[in-house]
């Protein structure tokens, strides 16, 4: 295995007496795409919160690109390069698409309390200008080129996916967390998900995944981590593991 | 002075005066945006923002401009610090003992005012003429007027920086969803600090410009119980809603004040804006141009 660009140890979580995630290791090679699967509950969001950061261990180390970003507030760790998106969209809704994007982007722009955007009659700053074209280029990439101007809350339901991953594509990540990106979509949406993500990862955004359509996941990663009740039963590449029974036993029940 | 005139005195006066409220309802309405809290303190803010830009004036003789900025100085100082020791280490308690919490900062700043201020002038001395300005047989008082027109430019500045800057528009995605901003990189805590220094600047604006139009101190505190029927009005979560809401209360005011007060023997036009915000609270719960899922006051 090459240089992991996300290590975990001995990660541990719970709430009040429930015990979520529970001593997990687990190693992200740079450059991959990974995917974490397990049944409901098994605690694959809250890993994502604490890598993120929204959420803190109780105990467990996180190394990022080689540096430990366990005490780091979320904002920072995105400027880091770790962004996420959601299982259930979140986006600015009552903002533009292109505003949507530009927020990703805040994080990578310099500029003063009052740098403009948008409209003011004097000059815009070269900064924001090449946000707006950059912008631009993730919408085209993700294929919303030409919904900018258009309210968020109005984009179909594949497209709002779209624009989340275009939000968290536009903090220029190292690392892209999907948690469950193909929820709620038909096959079609689907089929064209799996080109996106392989898209952006063959640009070398390494992907973490968590996902429940196996077609999704044996398609695109090259490792898959089940967790189950918190811990990891099974780790390796995707064809192992659809044969694993302790896999099979924790989505099926043994009898 | 006719009829006709007389209305279009009434509902000019009404809207100079609702041009400072918007000033007060505006620092409302950050905060509540940014973070949900309602700061029922907003009066003494406006109280403490008139009152530093006064002593300011009196105990080192600046002019009006000079007292305002150092006024702004002073009152954006104690607003970030406000934020920094009271606010950030309770972010993680329940909303509402935060709103109790500017109840109780309220009934302290009143009294700590009287004392730290105690021997000071409560007002810088308006600098403008007292001879009202008459516009087509409408007699208009001069210091109103440049009040508003100050009021306004602040407001049309304000919409700007939260339309078209990039601070605003993080401002924005905070007020939208704060773990989504926090999980595109928004830095919470300093954004919630950016509208705390907002508050200080809008307080010492609105304060000083009340001073001028209302004759000194006395009361200030009370402007703001007028942000509640504004946003009330106007929707707690809609700046645009709050301008028009305060335009709305001010000429309403004016006009009970010059038709129905003389009827009932004066002091209804006190109570004028609380009966419609009672009749919106029953017709739009959420105010008039607010989205139907805001919390109520």
């Amino acid at each position: 295995m090459s240089v992991p660009l996300l290590a975990v140890d001995g990660l541990s979580r719970s709430f009040g007496k429930l015990v979520v995630l529970s001593q997990l290791d687990l190693l992200v090679e740079a450059g991959g795409i990974h995917a974490i699967i397990g049944p409901n509950g098994a605690g694959k969001t809250t890993f994502f919160n604490l890598v993120t950061g929204a959420l803190g261990p109780d105990v467990g180390h996180i190394r990022f690109d080689g540096s430990e970003i366990v005490d780091l507030p979320s904002y920072r760790r995105t400027a880091l390069g770790i962004c996420r998106t959601f299982q259930n969209i979140r986006l600015f809704g009552s903002m533009t698409v292109l505003d949507n994007v530009l927020l990703g982007l805040h994080c990578r722009t310099r500029g003063g309390l009052l740098t403009p955007l948008v409209g003011v009659p004097f000059r815009r700053p070269r900064a924001e200008v090449g946000a707006r074209e950059r912008a631009g280029e993730i919408l085209e990439l993700v294929g919303l080129a030409g919904t900018a101007a258009r309210s968020a809350v109005e984009l179909p339901y594949g497209q709002q996916r779209r624009l989340e991953i275009a939000r968290a594509l536009a903090s220029a990540p190292k690392l892209l967390l999907l948690d469950e990106p193909s929820a709620g979509m038909n096959t079609q949406e689907t089929i064209e998900l799996e080109a996106l993500i392989g898209e952006v990862n063959r640009r070398g955004v390494t992907i973490l995944l968590i996902e429940h359509k196996m077609s999704l996941v044996m398609k695109l990663s090259r490792v898959v981590t089940v967790l189950n009740f918190g811990q990891k039963i099974a780790e390796g590449p995707p064809a192992a593991i659809q044969r694993d029974p302790r896999v099979i036993e924790a989505y099926l029940g043994s009898e | 002075m006719p009829d006709l005139a007389y209305l279009v005195f009434l509902v000019a006066d009404g809207a100079l005066a609702g041009s400072i409220y918007a000033l007060v309802a505006l620092a409302f309405v950050v905060v509540y945006k940014a973070s949900r809290m309602i700061n029922f303190a907003v009066g003494e803010w406006t109280m403490l923002g008139a009152r530093t830009a006064a002593a300011a004036s009196h105990t080192i003789g600046l002019g009006p401009g000079g007292a305002v900025a150092v006024g702004c100085a002073g009152v954006v100082a104690l607003a970030l610090l406000f934020n920094r020791i009271v606010l950030r280490p309770l972010s993680r308690s329940s909303l509402l003992s935060l709103i109790m919490l500017t109840l109780g900062v309220g009934i302290f700043m009143r009294g700590a005012a009287t004392v730290v201020f105690a021997g000071v002038p409560a007002r810088i001395a308006s600098p403008f003429p007292l001879d009202p300005l008459v516009v087509a047989g409408v007699p208009l008082s001069v210091d109103k007027i440049v009040a508003a027109v100050i009021a306004t430019a602040c407001i049309a500045a304000l919409s700007w920086f939260f339309r078209g800057s990039r601070t605003g528009l993080a401002l924005r995605a905070v007020a939208s969803d704060q773990q989504v901003a926090l999980a595109v990189g928004i830095d919470l805590h300093r954004h919630f600090a950016i509208t705390w220094a907002l508050v200080g600047v809008l307080s010492v604006l609105a304060g000083t410009l009340w001073s001028f139009v209302s004759g000194g101190g006395f009361g200030i505190e009370l402007l703001g119980f007028k942000v509640f029927p504004i946003v009330i009005l106007g929707g707690l979560d809609s700046l645009a809603g709050t301008i028009v809401g305060a335009f709305a209360v001010g000429i309403l005011e004016s006009l009970v004040a010059g038709y129905v007060d003389p009827i009932v023997g004066g002091g209804f036009s006190h109570v004028a804006s609380y009966l419609v915000l009672i009749a919106t609270l029953f017709v739009r719960p959420f105010g008039l141009f607010g989205r139907p899922d805001v919390e109520r006051v």
